[in-house]
Formats: structure tokens, C-alpha cells, sequence
């Protein structure tokens, strides 16, 4: 993890509501993996005191090495509308890598995956600027030589994020709004429960990753739960540090799964809960996150 | 303010510093020497371990880790935080992995580092604070015990320690007797008279005072009519406290002779020469190494730069110079 003052490269306009801010640093680049995020200083007074979590959108190269990176990010409030208004050369503080990120397979090493079976699918299920994250991983994924799909959700067309950044990688893509300006007429859950279910009447294999509003995620879970997927999830939650002190970005969550000896994260952890005998303690976002396989969350149905 | 950049500048020091400018940053408090008067405030940096990965700890004057208690304690449902203008308000719910499993896997690592480590400890009745001061008593590489005394004592009603003078030296002079260890007590300021408070810590047997906890706060959501924080009210922290904390340590410093560690808002250079000033032997930087994790050791390196500009020889030389118009 590393604290770096840097100079924003350029903003650029992707939806009426968000944007993408990026940074030249080599450093921080070349240690980013999907899934991970930045603590971004959004000031350079004391209101808004508090850095922002941004999740890495994109990592960019030259001459072969990771040397640049970009944040997608969403106007919502006072932090992220300074972060708008931000221009070239303008400086920012930033400190990361930071969290776990998503882990996939590749293709070769998936379990069960025979050369002359259909592949494992993975499936990314968004909604609104939850879609930051997953670019990226569509990128390493398919270097990787992964099979993907995209299942985006927004409550209008303008909060449809990165579609054409799955299109780039010829990932194809599932759009879903509230008000039905643009796809599937509600929710993203439905064409994906479609999806899923013709899935299930192939045999086909598939791997779900998801970021967006809680209920969206819950029901998303609901989906992997009723077809035996591995379901990873990208949290967030308010956060002062990012560097695993403050404590406060914390969720509920089993250090272990039954009948298997190592933590997640695959490190060992000293559990505020452990005292009390309970099998499950409070984790930090910032340092066992945000990417949580969600058997281990306490999420309903999963209790 | 917030360069980043100067993060680890401190490694190059003393090859380009000329001997002859160095200036003595070291201080006591009471016994405790620290290489400088920088330290690290309890709940800001875990048991140190994630900071060593972002600074150089052995350049710090130490470290206090958070709050100990004798069982872990797994803290409160999040949302644990919210933001508030020039601040914010947390209620982590005093969580912590308990004073055995501190000893046991925390201080192998923080032992390995050249700073003064602190143990801040509480309990919820007296005798919890004696246990834990008891597992903590000999502990090497342990400088000092902190007391927390912000926390409802549920003997008496749930009235918190550091509200009441008597509680207050009760819970202080019991710690005394079952430890040798320089005694610190983190006074809570929330209080109407601070100098009553302080007096019965030092009546207690306190080495030291820390000035101060954080103060309550609420924050509430106008759409719907909520407290933003589940728990209604949170620890107030940040650069808005400043002024208060500052105070505080001056009626402390009119009420006892006790060697004093500034605690508040401190998030540049100014208000470390402001607290040393008004009578803080050292100070202890809290919520800003949430947002500006580097700043520590950069404190460190401003404050030699300004003594030597100033022409100090040694920063102690600043301590309780502040002249009181007659």
C-alpha cells in the first residue's frame, strides 16, 4: 500500500452523473488487481475531511508495463462532486492498493472444466456505479481466457455504466432499467434468473460477481444460493482510513466455513469474536474485503 | 499540508543533517523518555502493525494502541462512523482482540520497532481495569498503561469514570496498586470542571495525564428524522476539536503539576508547537492519520526544522513557555 500525492491526467464524462479520473503512477498500477480500491482525497481543507474509497476502473499500459490507472466515479454527494471538478495537473492524495480482490481461475485451472465441455461462465451482475470495478476484471479475466457475461442494471439509460467497455472485449451484455428507458423493463435479477435458468437446462457452469445496492446483491445471492453458484461480492461501506485502523467499515462474517481449517483470505486473522466463542466476528472492508465470498457473509439464507 | 511525498523523507536525515545542527527532540513523561514528542493516539492505529506497513514506527516518539479490555470485544453494528464538517463521529463500540491475545501476537511485532509503545486499557467495572492492568504489568517492551476512563462503569449506574472525580480516583488508585508501570489516564472532557478531575487522578497515583478523549456528538438525518448513528451519539474527533482540547490542557496544566500529553484535532505543525506551549510534554495525533497517514513522521520532521530555525537546541525548551497576559 502506498500514499501518493498525484496529479489527476484527465476527467472524462461517461453518463450525465459519472465520470473517469485518471492517474499516472506506476507504482500503484502495477500492484492493482481487480476488485481492490484507492482512498482518494477529495480536499485539500478539512470539510470534507475524510478520503474516498474508489473502486480501480482501468489499468493502463505503456511499453508492455502497468503504468497508469482510472477511477470510476459517481456524483452522490459533496466528496464526489469536488472530485468532478477536478482538472489536469490538479493534485490529489492517494493511498493504495488496498483490500482483496476478486479471485478467478483461469480457465485451464477451473475445476472440472474438460477442453471438450462448454467453459465456466462467469457472470458480472451490476447496478449503477457498482459497474467500477468490473471492467478491469473483464480485462484480466480474458487475458486469462475466461468466458464472461454482463448483466448491468441502472434506474434510467444515464445510469447504465460501462456497457461499452464489456462490448470491447466482446463480453456480451444485458441491460435492465427501473423506468424501462432502455433493456429489460426492472430489475437486473430477472434476465439474470432467465439466464441462469437456461444455463441449468445445458449443464453449463457458472461463477457469479456482483457490486451494487445491497437488496441488489441479496437477491443476487438469493440466485446463487437456488443454483449452487460461488458468489463473490464487492462491499462498501463508510470508511475514515482504508488502511484497516479506524474500524468502522466493518460486516459480519464467518471466519471460517464448516468443516474447512483456513480463514478468509487464506491468512490467519485474530477475530474480536474468537473470545466469545461465536463463529463468525466483524470484518474489515478495507483489509478482509471488499470482495467476500458470500458464504462467509451472514447474509439471510446464509445464516 | 497533506504532502503525500514527504512520507519516508526522514530515512536520508542524518546523512545530509550537519551534526552541530541537530536539536534534542527528546522528552519525559515522568519516566517514559521519547525520542521525540510525537506519538501515535489509541484507536487511530490498530496495534501498529498496518502503520509499520506505511511508516517507519522507530521514527515516531510511540505509539498507543487501542483500547484493551480483558475479554475481546467485537464492537458495535456498523455504520460505526459518519462525517461531519471538519470532523467526525465514530462509535466503533470500544472493539479490540483482548489483553491476551495483544501479548501474545501483537507485541512480538511492535517490540521490533525503536518506539515507546503504550497500552491503552478499560474496563466496565474497577476490577476488569485491575485485570487487565495485572496481564499487562512486566509486559517487555510495554512503556506505559493509558486508562480509558470514558466508559460506563455498570457498578454505578453506568456513569462513566471520568465524569466522576471519585470514580475517577477509585478506578486509578486501584491500577496503581497492582502495577509499577508508569500509570497515564486519558481524562474524558465532557466534564464541567477538568481540573477536579485531573486532581483526583494525580490523588489516584496517575504519572501522567492525556488531555483528551473524544467529546460526544450526534448528527441525525433531517429526511428521516433518525440519528445517523445507530447508537445516537458518537466520539467527536477531528481538526474542529482543536480549540477545545487545547483549553482543556491548559486548565489541566493550572490544576496539576503532572507531566501532560496533548490529544485533539492536531493535524499540523502549529498545533503541536500550540499544545507543547501551553504545557504538553508531548501530543498524540489521532483522527488525521486516518485521512493523512503519513503525517506523523512528517510532524517529526517539521518540528526539528522549526527548532533549528527558531535556534532551539532542544525542543523541551518550548514546553509551558506560554505567557499569560497579567
Amino acid at each position: 500500500m502506498l500514499d501518493r500525492r498525484l496529479q489527476v491526467q484527465s476527467t472524462r464524462w461517461v453518463a450525465q452523473y459519472a465520470f473517469v479520473l485518471s492517474f499516472r503512477c506506476p507504482e500503484i498500477a502495477a500492484a492493482a488487481l481487480p476488485g481492490q480500491f484507492v482512498m482518494i482525497s477529495v480536499s485539500d481543507t478539512i470539510d470534507p475531511l475524510l478520503r474516498r474509497p474508489m473502486a480501480f476502473y482501468a489499468v493502463g499500459e505503456e511499453d508492455g508495463a502497468p503504468t497508469r490507472f482510472s477511477l470510476l466515479v459517481e456524483v452522490m454527494g459533496r466528496g464526489t462532486r469536488l472530485l468532478s471538478q477536478l482538472s489536469a495537473g490538479d493534485a490529489v492524495d492517494v493511498l493504495g492498493p488496498i483490500g482483496q480482490p476478486f479471485v478467478f481461475p483461469k480457465k485451464s485451472l477451473v475445476a472440472g472444466d474438460d477442453p471438450d465441455e462448454s467453459p465456466t461462465e462467469h457472470i458480472f451482475v451490476m447496478g449503477g456505479v457498482g459497474s467500477a470495478p468490473f471492467p478491469f476484471l473483464a480485462e484480466r479475466m480474458q487475458l486469462a481466457g475466461c468466458t464472461m457475461s454482463a448483466f448491468i442494471g441502472g434506474r434510467t439509460a444515464e445510469h447504465l455504466l460501462c456497457a461499452e467497455d464489456f462490448e470491447s472485449l466482446e463480453v456480451p451484455v444485458t441491460r435492465s432499467t427501473d423506468d424501462g428507458s432502455v433493456g429489460h423493463h426492472g430489475l437486473v435479477t430477472a434476465p439474470l434468473a432467465t439466464h441462469l435458468e437456461n444455463l441449468r437446462a445445458r449443464g453449463g457452469r457458472a461463477r457469479l460477481y456482483s457490486c451494487g445496492p445491497t437488496p441488489m446483491m441479496h437477491a443476487v445471492d438469493r440466485l446463487a444460493l437456488e443454483y449452487g453458484l460461488p458468489h463473490q461480492v464487492s462491499l462498501e461501506a463508510p470508511m475514515a482510513c482504508g488502511i484497516g485502523v479506524c474500524l468502522s467499515c466493518v460486516v459480519p462474517a464467518h471466519t471460517r466455513l464448516a468443516g474447512t481449517a483456513s480463514a478468509t483470505a487464506g491468512r490467519p486473522h485474530v477475530d474480536a469474536a474468537d473470545g466469545y466463542g461465536r463463529s463468525w466476528s466483524y470484518r474489515r472492508i478495507c483489509r478482509e474485503g471488499p470482495v467476500f465470498d458470500t458464504r462467509y457473509l451472514l447474509w439471510e439464507g446464509r445464516r | 499540508m497533506r504532502d503525500a511525498g514527504a512520507v519516508g523523507a526522514a530515512a536520508g536525515r542524518d546523512e545530509s543533517t550537519p551534526p552541530d545542527s541537530r536539536v534534542d527532540l527528546g522528552v519525559d513523561i515522568g519516566a517514559v523518555h521519547l525520542e521525540n514528542p510525537i506519538m501515535l493516539a489509541s484507536g487511530t492505529v490498530g496495534y501498529g502493525d498496518e502503520f509499520s506497513e506505511l511508516i517507519d514506527l522507530s521514527a515516531i516518539g510511540g505509539i498507543v494502541v487501542k483500547g484493551l479490555s480483558l475479554q475481546p470485544v467485537p464492537g458495535n453494528a456498523p455504520p460505526r462512523i459518519v462525517e461531519t464538517r471538519g470532523g467526525m463521529l465514530n462509535s466503533i463500540g470500544l472493539q479490540n482482540i483482548g489483553v491476551e491475545a495483544f501479548v501474545r501476537d501483537k507485541m512480538p511485532h511492535l517490540r521490533q520497532h525503536d518506539t515507546v509503545v503504550v497500552a491503552n486499557i478499560w474496563g466496565t467495572t474497577v476490577n476488569e481495569y485491575v485485570g487487565v492492568a495485572q496481564r499487562l504489568d512486566g509486559t517487555e517492551g510495554l512503556a506505559a498503561l493509558e486508562l480509558n476512563v470514558s466508559c460506563p462503569n455498570i457498578k454505578e449506574g453506568g456513569v462513566s469514570f471520568g465524569n466522576d472525580p471519585r470514580q475517577l480516583r477509585a478506578v486509578t488508585e486501584a491500577v496503581r496498586k497492582v502495577t509499577g508501570m508508569p500509570l497515564w489516564v486519558k481524562l474524558a472532557p465532557g466534564v464541567t470542571d477538568i481540573g477536579l478531575c485531573a486532581r483526583a487522578a494525580e490523588d489516584g497515583g496517575a504519572d501522567a495525564l492525556s488531555v483528551m478523549n473524544t467529546i460526544r456528538g450526534m448528527t441525525v438525518s433531517v429526511e428521516q428524522r433518525k440519528p445517523l448513528l445507530t447508537t445516537v451519539y458518537g466520539g467527536f474527533s477531528g481538526p474542529v476539536i482543536f480549540p477545545l482540547a487545547l483549553y482543556l490542557l491548559y486548565e489541566v496544566n493550572v490544576a496539576t503539576s503532572l507531566p501532560l500529553i496533548g490529544i485533539g484535532g492536531i493535524d499540523e505543525l502549529d498545533q503541536v508547537l500550540q499544545f507543547l506551549i501551553v504545557g504538553a510534554g508531548a501530543v498524540q495525533i489521532g483522527t488525521a492519520n486516518f485521512y493523512d497517514p503519513g503525517i506523523s513522521q512528517r510532524l517529526v520532521d517539521e518540528l526539528e526544522s522549526w527548532c533549528r530555525d527558531e535556534g532551539l537546541d532542544a525542543v523541551r525548551e518550548l514546553v509551558g513557555t506560554l505567557q499569560v497576559p497579567e
